[in-house]
């Protein structure tokens, strides 16, 4: 669905990406997690097509975002941490929003602001960020776009909220869609994303599916001071020492993203060493 | 799918401009026709000999089309200045071609239906207003309502009207590329911006007369015909054809704002958030 090859990009001052190459397919939820300013939100709008590349090529749905088509357009939504909505009624929102996207799908939205808890009989002004922002994501996943990109989409959600937006989430996935979700809130996704794409200085520190980060890595507490020192990364809690280590068994333990990322960024090396072999 | 130009996404693109600002473009409205009001009843109370006269109704239209037209101009592609609602703009499933072609039904053609709508609404209001005051007299018979579209107010050729749009059209697509091109304090960057192109050209023409010609001076027409200085009997006469003076009349007359609507256009093309 998306591939980028040798992605070159930065600011008048700043050099973000330096031949980036990376790849999403249809079906599947990414995490792009990394600090702030690490270029996830740049990449994200390298993607849509509000940023062009300085060298490289990126292709989305076999079209170049940059050209920002009307047919690449429909079949993309992005939901920016900074977003904009117009002073109108949701109702109108709809009827003016909706009909560039042939998918759109009014059943979905009306169910996804249930889920919200969201009046549809508001107007978007007259409704907190939070609210605003469950609009928004709504909207997003209504469109039946292909390509879903989210940018910090928990910032501002309560916690009710962030529970809900994982819930729709779940069920707004399906084969031939990509969702790529950028954010440093990483609990707030546990359980959600199938693959985790680590951004460090623009360049990609680590980037596996869930499925075999479970199968190599282990997420636990230490037995004893042995296994701590073995671990790639440790942590005291009130419980004991927490550490993410080599899983040497069969069994697979709950991945802890937030463990994960810190791992990742701390030991960036051994882990990297341990995905090749 | 034509991805240049469709008659439904383009159709889809006005009802939604429509729809995000009608409540600003509504007040706006309001908003002109109360200063309108404002305007010709302080002169109607200052100069009671000639309340709306036809020099201050045709002061006032045209002022107030080029100082309005061109702030709304400068004011269209002013979201692309926030990244909000910049991202809102260029992510609409229309392609740059719809896009500039909504700002142009609103910038041009809306805006002066509109306005001159508004216009004639408070001067035939004001003039039937100011008639009943002065009563059966001399003075009534003067105060009558002016039709801007037929005043001899430019004068290059027979169409007055149509001249004066066409250079209303070209300082407006200025001022639509200025609120493409200047993120933010669009108008007043235009202004500026438009100030030392006008210098420059000046300063260029001024090196040009100075520098490479010799002396002497135009001669029935700017630029097309040079009396060349030799002593006032034998001086030289330099003309280029006719036809290029009347292609390049034309060229600044017609081509200047569709030329720099294809300039918004490539900005707009290339505008990164």
């Amino acid at each position: 669905m998306i591939t980028i090859q040798n992605l070159c990009f930065g600011y008048k001052k700043k050099p973000v990406f330096d031949n980036l190459s990376l790849q999403f397919s249809g079906g599947h939820v990414y995490g792009l997690l990394g600090k702030n300013g690490t270029g996830k939100s740049t990449l994200l709008r390298n993607i849509a097509g509000l940023l062009f590349p300085s060298s490289g090529v990126i292709t989305v749905n076999g079209h170049t975002p940059a050209d920002r088509q009307p047919l690449f357009l429909s079949d993309v939504f992005m939901v920016p941490e900074e977003f904009y909505l117009p002073d109108i009624s949701i109702t109108e929102f709809l009827a003016y929003q909706a009909p560039f996207y042939s998918k759109f799908s009014q059943h979905k939205f009306q169910n996804y602001m249930s889920v919200f808890q969201i009046p549809t009989d508001s107007t978007l002004q007259n409704m907190s960020y939070g609210q605003k922002k469950k609009v928004l994501i709504s909207f997003a996943l209504a469109t039946n776009v292909r390509l879903l990109l989210m940018d910090e989409p928990t910032n501002g959600l309560d916690i009710m909220s962030k529970s809900q937006f994982r819930k729709v989430l779940a069920e707004a996935l399906n084969e031939d869609r990509c969702i790529i979700i950028s954010t440093h809130q990483v609990k707030d996704l546990e359980n959600l994303i199938d693959r985790i794409t680590v951004v460090e200085s623009g360049k990609i520190l680590f980037d596996q599916n869930v499925s075999d980060i479970t199968r190599k890595l282990s997420f636990r507490f230490a037995y004893d001071d042995a296994d701590e020192k073995r671990a790639l990364y440790s942590e005291s809690s009130l419980k004991g020492n927490v550490i993410v280590t080599a899983n040497n068994s069969e069994e697979e333990t709950k991945l802890d993203l937030e463990l994960l990322y810190k791992a990742i960024v701390t030991n960036s090396d051994q882990i990297t060493k341990l995905f090749q072999s | 799918m034509n991805q240049f130009f469709s008659f439904n996404r383009f159709r889809l693109l006005v009802l939604k401009h429509w729809a995000d600002n009608k409540k600003r473009y509504g007040l706006s409205v309001i908003a002109f026709i109360g200063l309108l009001i404002a305007w010709f009843v302080l002169f109607m109370l200052t100069d009671s000999e000639r309340p709306m006269s036809k020099d201050l109704q045709q002061v006032t239209f045209f002022l107030s089309l080029f100082a309005l037209g061109t702030f709304y101009a400068s004011q269209y592609f002013h979201d692309l200045g926030s990244r909000a609602k910049g991202i809102n703009f260029l992510l609409v499933p229309a392609s740059t071609f719809e896009k500039l072609l909504c700002s142009l039904l609103y910038t041009v053609v809306v805006f002066i239906v509109v306005f001159t709508a508004a216009f004639y609404l408070v001067d035939i209001a004001l003039v039937a207003i100011s008639k009943s005051f002065a009563g059966a007299n001399e003075a009534a018979d003067k105060i009558t309502v002016v039709n801007m579209f037929k005043i001899n107010l430019l004068q290059f050729n027979k169409d007055s009207t149509v001249n004066f749009l066409l250079i209303f059209f070209s300082v407006q697509s200025v001022f639509l590329l200025g609120s493409v091109y200047f993120e933010k304090y669009s108008f007043i960057k235009t202004i500026i911006a438009g100030f030392i192109a006008c210098f420059v050209l000046f300063c260029l023409l001024y090196f040009f007369n100075e520098l490479v010609l010799p002396k002497g001076g135009y001669h029935r027409g700017f630029l097309t015909s040079y009396r060349v200085h030799v002593d006032g009997i034998n001086d030289r006469l330099i003309q280029v054809p006719g036809w290029i003076g009347e292609v390049f009349r034309y060229m600044v007359m017609y081509a200047t704002a569709p030329f720099l609507w294809i300039v918004t256009y490539y900005r707009l093309k290339e505008k990164q958030v």
